[in-house]
């Protein structure tokens, strides 16, 4: 067993229970232990993992609320959440809402009435911490609450009082990197991904890594690293850089799991400098851009039980900070791209065959693709907000072509980018659909005023892309045809997803605003004013029989970016707050 | 942080007895508060915070500038110590903290950072103004024992340097050299002793700590570089809106450079003056 420590209570946290009252029910007396069979088809009121399904969909399947009622929709209940940024995804099991705030803080709450059932505080060293302190995600498994800390441990709490049940030490806590996503879990396996090292330094050295951990022990079951060395596969694609300056290509969002093929798909971010100038060996442009520096901006298909990579796809062969680390949807669908939207198709692709997919938009460039899951053929893609770095998609293989005067070769090099570093895509997820067989995307119509310092690329100021006077748009895009079946476009940059049962879809964005829209027609049927900015991953569940919708809202990363572009939207920050909607009871 | 609001509400009080008569009325295109009273004053006893890198092999040098700087303006100079969870990187100048989380230290913290590498092209990040620099470290190009180059050397370089693009395009260029990248500059002058690379390009407070300040007896030598290799240039770092506050330290920079005040300061600390 690697570096794991099982402590009692009291030694590196805070748990606080908060006693009910004699005349209270015990919250947690019908609490039933979570299974591997009921995260993989949960019940439809639950809200189980990240993107309410192991395979990412973000779907609800509950329709109590639907495009007939949502007018009706009211505040049921709103709750305070700790100060920070915060991106956060409640889940929600038998009546108990697990809510992740900043700086590792986990609360359970009445999902009914925010009501706090217990806390969990961890203490974190006071002084040096990385200042980005958000969790994205937590996840459940049996009796347990597993996360991600920001002191570089995999953490397990008892579900039903907060306490530490193990923790193990997944990184030198030297290390440098933001661990802001939770692990997906896959039959009795919690496995993440992970920022790292930007720099060198101590600890720092092979800090990009994937990891499985066995959820009964705590113990670490298999490692693969995102940067090969050392003869690895994929190490040629370095072109002999030194170990030592191969920094960055993490894994930063939570995997999808498909059970029945047994693979976690990963998506990778990239390197550090961003633009391979720094250090690459290269003749000119044409030859830095075919320069691969594997696995970055890639989807990793990795056997679950061993760690073994089965396939892979790098998406870009990046110099701008365009990471590939976003939800991977997987759906069993019928493919037929309309080449009249669809601008790459593999010519190999019966129209109308049933596909395993792994689809959607997986980086910053927007492109949403189409790629069998089990072996990793390229189907098609197509793009959605503008971008100018992707010149050609190989239909055979999926390998991208990029314009050579976006290869940065000479400081001083100066360079419109699209998308931006912050999108296009970014982390605020997208949702599925089965009702329309489309996935929902907020994007952001962005770009990037570029220069090659002789540090490294400097990746602004952001600027709207061209034409554009609007930063928000969502898109519904058919995963069968890859048509578009509809646009909403917005001044302030739009926000996370949930699609429901119902026909609806729940999204907010940075200007306050939470909306219902109609997934058929995109049409805006409710709008609520929240707070602070709408910040977090929303989901729908229900509790004896209601429904709900929650989302967070507040401080989170990025919002600096997209309001610098609407300086006339000030929706504050700060704020941090959970807000649950429901209709109104009989 | 800087005292700010009690020089602007004294303006606005004496602005409104002055305007006393025409209060109620607004005249079409005249601002109704003066821009003059948008600007805000540093007075003496006020306080500077400055936050300084401790990472840095200069720190402490930093931190005598920054007293200079307060000084100067008849100010006092508060520092904040921004010691990063991670071991420093030996020998360098390197923040450890990512932008973001400079710009948080420099928001919840203090009003300036000390020892901010200018760059020599574009501004970095976006969010930063820099002020001009009030040191220049050199680049040396360092070898073992007293040799100059031949064609066909191996030359280390720090990654994220302007020496190591330097390197780089004179390389790509002529290959009359080879360059070997580190992130790290002990493991530069480690694989220099043990004959890895035949030179390494540093800075020279690094080479200098590295050494003792005594090459022949670390058997090392400078010699003169193929091409001039660009300084590494210190300044101070500020949010972007800060231009009041930037404005006197690049006159307080500027002063004190010219008088030789921080010249002095340098050869306490034994850099290169």
């Amino acid at each position: 067993m690697r570096s794991l420590k099982t402590l009692l209570l009291g030694s590196v946290s805070i748990a606080l229970l908060a006693t009910p009252s004699l005349a209270q029910d015990d919250p947690f007396a019908g609490y039933t232990p979570v299974t591997d069979a009921m995260l993989q088809n949960p019940d439809a009121g639950e809200w189980l993992s990240w993107r309410g399904t192991l395979n990412n969909q973000g779907y609800s399947p509950l329709d109590q609320i639907n495009t007939g009622n949502v007018g009706d929709l009211r505040t049921a209940w709103s709750r305070a959440l700790s100060e920070g940024n915060m991106e956060g995804t409640p889940l929600v099991h038998d009546g108990v809402m697990f809510v992740p705030h900043p700086s590792d803080v986990i609360q359970a709450l009445d999902a009914t009435t925010g009501d706090l059932l217990w806390e969990y505080r961890r203490q974190l060293p006071e002084e040096g911490l990385p200042f980005i302190i958000v969790t994205r995600n937590i996840a459940l498994w049996d009796n347990l609450v597993v996360f991600n800390s920001k002191d570089n441990f995999l953490v397990a709490l008892d579900a039903t009082s907060g306490q530490l049940v193990w923790e193990t030490q997944v990184r030198d806590e030297n290390s440098w990197g933001w661990t802001t996503n939770g692990p997906i879990i896959a039959n009795g396996k919690a496995i993440s991904g992970r920022s790292c090292a930007q720099q060198d330094g101590p600890g720092m050295y092979d800090s990009c890594f994937l990891t499985a951990h066995d959820l009964e022990t705590g113990e670490e079951l298999w490692r693969f690293y995102t940067i090969p060395t050392d003869g690895a596969p994929g190490d040629e694609t370095w072109g002999g850089v030194p170990n030592d300056v191969r920094h960055h290509v993490g894994s930063w969002i939570t995997p999808a799991f498909d059970p029945e093929l047994n693979m976690v798909y990963f998506g990778t971010s990239v390197t550090s400098p961003y633009s391979k100038f720094y250090f690459a060996n290269f003749e000119d442009a044409a030859d830095l851009e075919q320069q691969e520096f594997l696995y970055q901006t890639s989807t990793l298909a990795i056997d679950a039980d061993t760690g073994e990579l089965v396939w892979y796809q790098q998406h870009i062969r990046d110099q701008w900070d365009l990471d590939h680390p976003f939800e991977r949807y997987l759906v069993d669908t019928a493919i037929a791209p309309n080449p009249d939207e669809v601008r790459w198709i593999n010519p190999d692709l019966v129209p109308g065959e049933e596909r395993r997919v792994l689809t959607g938009i997986p980086g910053k460039t927007g492109i949403f693709y189409s790629i069998d899951r089990e072996t990793g053929e390229f189907l098609w893609a197509r793009e959605t907000v503008y971008q100018n770095v992707i010149t050609d998609i190989d239909t055979s293989n999926g390998r991208a072509s990029h314009p050579l005067d976006l290869i940065p070769t000479e400081i001083g090099q100066q360079m419109l980018v699209c998308p931006s570093a912050g999108g296009g895509k970014d982390w605020p997820a997208g949702a599925y659909s089965p009702l329309t067989n489309a996935i929902y995307y907020p994007l952001q119509n962005m770009c990037m005023d570029s220069l090659l310092t002789d540090t490294d690329i400097q990746l602004g100021p952001f600027v709207f892309a061209p034409g554009e006077e609007n930063l928000g748009t969502v898109r519904g895009i058919s995963v069968e045809t890859g048509e578009e079946l509809w646009k909403f476009e917005n001044r302030a940059a739009v926000m996370s997803l949930v699609a429901t049962g119902g026909s609806l879809l729940f999204g907010g964005d940075l200007n306050r605003r939470f909306r219902a829209f109609d997934q058929e027609t995109g049409e805006v049927l409710w709008e609520q004013i929240l707070p602070a900015q709408v910040a977090g991953y929303p989901i729908s569940y229900a509790v004896d029989g209601r429904q709900y919708v929650a989302v967070q809202v507040g401080s989170m990363l990025l919002s600096g970016a997209y309001l610098g572009l609407t300086p006339e939207l000030q929706p504050g920050s700060g704020g941090n707050a959970i807000v649950v909607f429901a209709l109104p009871e009989d | 942080m800087i005292r700010r609001y009690a020089p602007l509400i004294a303006a606005l009080l004496c602005w409104g007895v002055a305007a006393g008569p025409a209060l109620g009325q607004m005249v079409p295109g005249v601002p109704a508060i003066p821009e003059d009273l948008l600007d805000f004053e540093l007075r003496p006893g006020d306080e500077i915070h400055f936050c300084l890198n401790m990472s840095s092999a200069i720190a402490e040098f930093d931190r005598a500038v920054a007293n200079a700087i307060a000084d100067s303006l008849l100010v006092t100079a508060e520092i904040f110590d921004m010691v990063d969870v991670h071991p420093p990187l030996p020998l360098d100048y390197i923040f450890g903290l990512s932008p973001p989380e400079l710009f948080l230290v420099v928001t919840n913290e203090c009003d300036a950072i000390m020892g901010w590498p200018v760059p020599r092209t574009g501004t970095m990040p976006e969010w930063l103004t820099i002020t001009a620099a009030y040191y220049e470290a050199p680049v040396l190009l360092a070898v073992r024992g007293t040799e100059g180059l031949q064609p066909g050397d191996v030359i280390g370089t720090r990654l994220g340097t302007p020496a190591d693009s330097q390197w780089r395009v004179l390389t790509q260029s002529t290959r009359t050299y080879g360059r070997l990248l580190f992130s790290n500059y002990q493991r530069m002058i480690d694989a220099l002793e043990n004959g890895d690379v035949d030179g390494i390009l540093i800075w020279e407070p690094g080479l200098r700590l590295a050494t003792g300040g005594d090459l022949a007896a670390a058997g090392m030598s400078v010699v003169t570089p193929p091409v001039p290799l660009a300084p590494v240039r210190f300044g101070v770092a500020l949010p972007r809106n800060e231009t009041y506050l930037r404005g006197l330290i690049d006159g307080a920079i500027a002063a004190l450079v010219a008088d030789g005040v921080i010249t002095d300061i340098a050869r306490q600390f034994g850099l290169t003056e």
